[in-house]
């Protein structure tokens, strides 16, 4: 029986699902939950919340299956990856008078604290904070296309917007990490480095 | 130190997923009602249900009262003939001008 579900694609296991099938809903839980995990976690850059993010859609999806429509069209990991994307964005602009001080004032500063950044922080931690400070959408449309893998296309459907806006949200993004990761000795910054 | 954007990108860490995630979020589900498609029409009838019961204040009884007592009424016009029998005095044309309706034949007829 396991190996039967294991075969079934995930669209009939959405039918499965709305008819209260537990076991379908746990095998789309044991595929997806990783991945899904991985695009939260890269939206709001904390474990908690984002397993907090990944149990609401998922429940969400288990309350009110309808919400898909196979018959649209869409394939159900985009959809899907559309309800973590917006439960993520919520969450964010909740937190936001919380986490955006902390990061403003880090930028605000970066330029003369740039090799001293470079000191206290790892490059990780660098880069994990420059993407942070994108606006949501931005930084939805960046992890989509560049590390889910997305096409652009699809990452529009999730964005809710066409390919156009999306290229001009990509753009945007990497314009201002560009800027400000240069600022900070991580990109071509050679000059930098000198007179620092 | 990077030149390009992209390469400096791909250095990000992959998230650690939780070991417990998924069975976490299948037992948090398996705690919830289960989903049940429900016939649109149904859903429909059980908002209306539940909207009337926030409105009204009355108890159940009450209203079941009430839909026994019109459904005894509709039975009894329903089993006697033309006139009114069990309403005596009552004639279609007082019952078309209750009902708002203007030709009382329609009354009689319905009756």
């Amino acid at each position: 029986m396991v190996e039967q579900v294991q075969e079934i694609s995930d669209e009939s296991l959405m039918e499965r699902v709305c008819s209260g099938d537990h076991q379908a809903f746990a095998e789309l839980v044991e595929r997806h939950s990783g991945l899904f995990y991985s695009a939260a976690y890269r939206m709001c850059g904390q474990n908690e919340e984002a397993e907090d993010i990944v149990q609401d859609a998922f429940l969400k999806l288990w309350n009110k299956p309808q919400g898909y429509d196979a018959g649209k069209g869409a394939k159900f990991t985009t959809w899907f990856y559309r309800v973590v994307t917006n439960l993520a964005i919520d969450h964010m602009r909740r937190k936001k008078p919380q986490t955006n001080p902390e990061v403003l004032d880090y930028m605000a500063d970066k330029v003369p604290l740039a090799d001293q950044a470079l000191e206290d922080k790892d490059q990780q931690d660098v880069l994990e904070e420059a993407i942070a400070a994108l606006p949501e959408r931005q930084k939805a449309a960046l992890n989509l296309c560049f590390y889910e893998g997305l096409s652009n296309k699809e990452a529009a459907e999730i964005l809710e917007v066409g390919v156009k806006a999306l290229e001009s949200l990509l753009m945007r993004a990497k314009k201002t990490l560009k800027e400000d990761l240069d600022a900070q000795g991580l990109l071509g910054s050679e000059k930098k480095r000198v007179t620092g | 130190m990077f030149d390009d954007l992209d390469q400096l990108l791909k250095t990000r860490k992959k998230p650690e997923v939780s070991a417990h995630l998924s069975a976490q979020i299948i037992a948090a589900a398996a705690r919830e009602r289960p989903a049940v498609k429900i016939p649109a029409f149904v859903q429909v009838a059980k908002g209306f249900w539940t909207d009337m019961q926030a409105q009204l204040t009355l108890p159940r009884p009450a209203y079941a009262f009430a839909v026994l007592a019109l459904f005894i009424f509709g039975a009894l016009i329903g089993s006697s003939a033309d006139p009114i029998g069990f309403l005596p005095g009552v004639t279609t044309d007082d019952l078309a001008s209750f009902m708002l309706i203007e030709d009382g034949f329609v009354v009689g007829e319905w009756v």
